[in-house]
């Protein structure tokens, strides 16, 4: 009994920690360049059960006491690419990334909100060098031209190519501050992706899936709380019916 | 506790400074010179949660995202549409990064985009809040303003209108990082760190575009989009709203858990 009350609250719980997961995911709902978190479900660890009677144990099967919510995993398809017609908003369409160089080592983004530092060197929206093939870019003076490819010009002058990186579909991501992922993963430059100038890529969040996940989670919690409610009443009347004493 | 709520609530806020920037924008439709100006938002990186222990069931250690913040507002550095007034005393700055200086009257340096001169009493060169043309140029008594050409230049016409004078040239700045300059309101920036150091340049020369003068440059901000980006910013500001309430009934299911 005690066992489905924990059952239960780990419902609960999990559902919990779900519906924050979705609320993430709408708060940046207008975030360029934010990839949606999905959150997966699964059993606790298992216990095999044994009847025991008779002298001897005979199995029953598994059971599994509890449910587990695991570490979102960041869902990396592609967003919609929105014109904003500035010249330093890239958009990146295909899988690659770009490549910022931080204080804690290089990590990556999708979020091509860039701008110009106080070196003329282009950054991130927070101030951190974007990373060319031949490291961060100086841009001199003069109208930018960003090529599908990546090439960065002024007037006819090539800067030099924005390093666009692809991992291994098995990769993980961990999120940094300013949209950007950490991955212990080993990435190549990439030879599909194609780089839109005067253009962000949107958060790739699903409104309408979002909420109607939010819907399902608060029935699943309701439920588990129904749950744990039932496993109380049952409890307090074996507690306290069970082999009562009539009073006659 | 709080943090229960505060993705929701990040959401809420986030896009009630959208709403804020968008009216901004909507105010300054008609403002020359003008630069729609767009909120920055970053996700905050999610936090690990040691969420509950309860008997058997663990949850945790987990990362569950945290919200969303402001990072900054930046503007839109394109030209707005352009009108040909035929007036000298309008002009426009050929790129988004160049700003003709000015000094106010307590001495500070401030830099502007727009282009609208006007003569004061002792004919000197002023922009409409008064403050002073630096380099500093004045008109000879008599003259007027003829034209300002596309090197800077400034030309007037003696008062029978026969002949004219060279009495000066305009001197433009240019930051490396414009988006790092503090508006300071009547069409003023003041320098920054973040901005970098100003290089000065005479227009039309070497990089320096020339300057269009006889025309008047209008707010860059586009009515269609700002009404679309509106409506965008109301829906996502009513999901949030829906989620803060969602997260507040499983808080409600969860306190009435002991009938």
């Amino acid at each position: 009994m005690i066992r489905t009350i924990y059952q239960a609250a780990a419902g609960m719980m999990a559902q919990f920690a779900r519906q924050l997961t979705l609320s993430t995911n709408l708060a940046n709902i207008d975030t360029p360049g934010y990839r949606q978190q999905v959150s997966a479900l699964r059993d606790f660890q298992q216990l095999y059960l044994l009847r025991l009677g008779q002298g001897q144990a005979s199995p029953v099967g598994p059971l599994s006491t509890a449910v587990r919510w695991d570490d979102p995993r960041i869902d990396l398809r592609q967003g919609a690419l929105v014109e904003t017609g500035r010249p330093l908003d890239l958009a990146i369409a295909g899988n690659a990334f770009f490549a910022v160089q931080t204080p804690d080592g290089i990590e990556y983004t999708r979020d091509g909100r860039f701008q110009l530092d106080a070196q003329r060197r282009l950054v991130t929206a927070d101030g951190y060098p974007v990373l060319g093939e031949q490291g961060p870019l100086v841009v001199p003076p003069g109208d930018i031209w960003v090529e599908p490819d990546g090439t960065v010009l002024v007037g006819d002058t090539v800067v030099g190519r924005l390093l666009l990186i692809e991992f291994p579909a098995e990769a993980t991501f961990t999120a940094a501050p300013g949209n950007r992922y950490r991955t212990d993963a080993q990435g190549i430059p990439s030879a599909t992706a194609g780089v839109s100038q005067g253009f962000v890529e949107a958060a790739n969040v699903d409104l309408t899936q979002t909420l109607t996940d939010m819907l399902a989670a608060t029935r699943s919690y309701q439920l588990a709380a129904r749950t744990l409610q039932l496993a109380d009443e049952t409890l307090r009347l074996a507690v306290n019916s069970v082999g009562r004493v009539s009073q006659g | 506790m709080e943090a229960l709520y505060f993705p929701a609530v990040s959401g809420i806020r986030a896009q009630q400074l959208r709403l804020d920037t968008i009216a901004h924008n909507l105010a300054n439709l008609e403002t020359d010179g003008f630069k729609a100006v767009r909120a920055e938002f970053a996700a905050i990186p999610p936090q690990q949660y040691l969420i509950a222990r309860a008997g058997e069931a663990v949850l945790g250690p987990v990362h569950v995202g945290a919200g969303v913040e402001l990072i900054g507002t930046t503007w839109q550095p394109t030209l707005g549409p352009l009108e040909v007034t035929g007036d000298p005393y309008d002009f426009v700055l050929g790129g988004p990064d160049l700003f003709v200086i000015s000094q106010l009257p307590d001495g500070t340096t401030a830099y502007r985009r727009s282009g609208r001169l006007s003569v004061d009493g002792a004919g000197r060169l002023v922009f409409a809040d008064g403050s002073l043309l630096q380099p500093p140029i004045s008109l000879p008594p008599g003259t007027q303003l003829d034209h300002i050409a596309p090197d800077g230049t400034v030309w007037v016409r003696s008062a029978d209108g026969t002949t004219t004078e060279a009495v000066g040239q305009l001197t433009l700045a240019r930051f490396p990082n414009p988006q790092g300059l503090l508006a300071a309101g009547n069409g003023r920036f003041l320098a920054t760190e973040a901005a970098g150091q100003p290089e000065v340049g005479a227009p039309g020369r070497g990089t320096w575009p020339p300057i269009l003068s006889g025309v008047r440059e209008h707010s860059n901000v586009d009515l269609a989009d700002q009404m679309t980006q509106l409506i965008m910013a109301q829906r996502a500001y009513t999901a949030n709203l829906r989620a803060l309430q969602t997260i507040d009934e499983l808080v409600e299911i969860a306190t009435r858990l002991r009938q």
